[in-house]
């Protein structure tokens, strides 16, 4: 999926962009100690209903459940063990073990020991990198040095122009982070400084932009850190 | 769950305690998916036939392309080049050397994966004091034996000292003319569980399941 952000420049000026993602994902093979190719796939251990939480949760009583073992192989489906799963979707089980179509999506929130402080259920958030509004310049310059130690960078996209008019605009952009060797926070909201949600309902991020030049090059990177880097007992 | 990581510098040797820091720890709040009785629904894959399979429910396993079956331990990892991979063991146990103090555009060059707290239980005090002065250490953390070497950072702010897992990102140096066309980016998107997403909260299976 291709991401787009609308970002505005330290002059006002404001662009979307492409997001590129960078991660380095290692493409790996596998083969025979005398070189022929292997296939990895998956095999049906166990379904649902022969799966050992199933099986304690039917018999709890230890003798019951080895009893049944013995007796009926209640955990062997003949059918289906050593099959190859073939595609597979995701599902929710409910307590019943039967596939819940409309769970409900709860968001529990922590105090700062751990324990459980209340429940919510999630609001619909929708992704912001493209506002319909101009973002605004937040202004707020952290160096590099002291960034990384403070926020831990889960995501990295690098900012990339299709035209010679975005090169321009993430140049002079760079530039400026270049000079002050620094990076901006980039955000929504009025002060430019609010959580970016890069797809619906999906985390919080706080956003920084990072900007070097080489020459005639240059590098926009946008950093995003779901959270500091802190601890429980710190926090409190 | 806890781990140990021994290293050893120019001016003595430390060892740490490490402790896997929750994105809910650092976030404070999680997602869970309720049925209609308000009980935590559990996440499991369904098959083409309806089949649903619970985590631990799977085994791996490799075929050749007349689908018998290979042993796992006849089986060798290769890049893309088909150049084998070797393994390299776990760092658990094995005093490993720190780089650095390695620049900030080291650790800018990576995504961080997996965020550990560290706590010292034995600390060289060069090591000490350079982490308190901001200096950052590069060091090879790998929990299991694995063909990949993904660095780990360690680094110190106001509330203690981190080990980040780090994965390798690739930052070019753009140019007026070198314009990304769309057709490159499509399909570029990164599929691995990304530290931070509440997606991963569910992700109780580790591993998406493929044809």
């Amino acid at each position: 999926m291709i991401r787009q952000m609308r970002l505005v420049d330290h002059r006002g000026r404001d662009a979307t962009l492409l997001l590129l993602p960078v991660r380095v994902t290692e493409r790996r093979q596998s083969q025979t100690l005398d070189g022929h190719p292997v296939r990895h796939l998956r095999r049906i251990k166990a379904t649902a209903d022969t799966h050992p939480d199933t099986l304690y949760a039917r018999y709890p009583d230890p003798d019951d459940l080895a009893r049944a073992l013995i007796d009926g192989d209640p955990e062997i489906d003949r059918q289906t063990v050593g099959r190859a799963t073939g595609p597979c979707d995701r599902v929710w089980l409910d307590g019943d073990g039967q596939v819940c179509y409309a769970p409900v999506l709860t968001e529990i929130r922590y105090h700062t020991d751990g324990t459980e402080r209340d429940r919510r259920p999630v609001g619909r958030r929708a992704a912001n990198l493209v506002p319909a509004l101009p973002p605004v310049w937040s202004g707020v310059l952290i160096p590099r040095r002291e960034i990384v130690r403070r926020l831990a960078f889960s995501r990295v996209y690098q900012v990339v122009h299709q035209d010679t008019l975005q090169f321009d605009f993430l140049y002079e952009l760079a530039q400026y982070l270049h000079a002050r060797e620094a990076m901006v926070q980039v955000g929504a909201g009025r002060q430019g400084r609010g959580p970016l949600y890069c797809e619906r309902n999906g985390p919080a991020y706080r956003g920084f932009l990072d900007g070097r030049i080489n020459g005639e090059a240059m590098r926009v990177v946008l950093y995003l850190a779901a959270g500091e880097l802190t601890l429980p007992e710190a926090r409190s | 769950m806890t781990q140990i990581l021994e290293v050893e510098t120019s001016t003595g040797r430390s060892a740490f305690v490490l402790t896997l820091v929750e994105q809910t720890t650092l976030r404070r709040h999680r997602r869970v998916a309720l049925d209609a009785q308000g009980q935590p629904c559990r996440i499991a894959w369904q098959t083409w036939d309806g089949v649903s399979l619970l985590p631990g429910a799977l085994a791996d396993g490799y075929e050749d392309p007349d689908g018998a079956t290979v042993p796992r331990g006849e089986v060798v990892a290769t890049d893309a080049q088909g150049r084998l991979l070797r393994q390299m063991p776990a760092t658990a146990g094995r005093v490993q050397r720190l780089e650095g103090p390695v620049p900030v555009d080291d650790v800018l060059a990576h995504a961080v994966t997996k965020v550990y707290a560290v706590t010292p239980h034995h600390l060289d005090p060069a090591l000490r004091h350079s982490l308190a002065q901001g200096d950052i250490y590069r060091v090879a953390f790998r929990p299991r034996p694995s063909t990949s070497d993904p660095p780990a950072f360690l680094l110190a702010n106001a509330h203690g000292i981190f080990l980040l897992q780090a994965a390798l990102c690739c930052l070019d140096w753009l140019t007026r003319e070198q314009m990304v066309p769309m057709e490159s980016i499509a399909d570029e998107e990164d599929d691995a569980p990304v530290w931070g997403d509440w997606l991963t909260d569910y992700a109780e299976m580790g591993t998406e399941v493929e044809v």
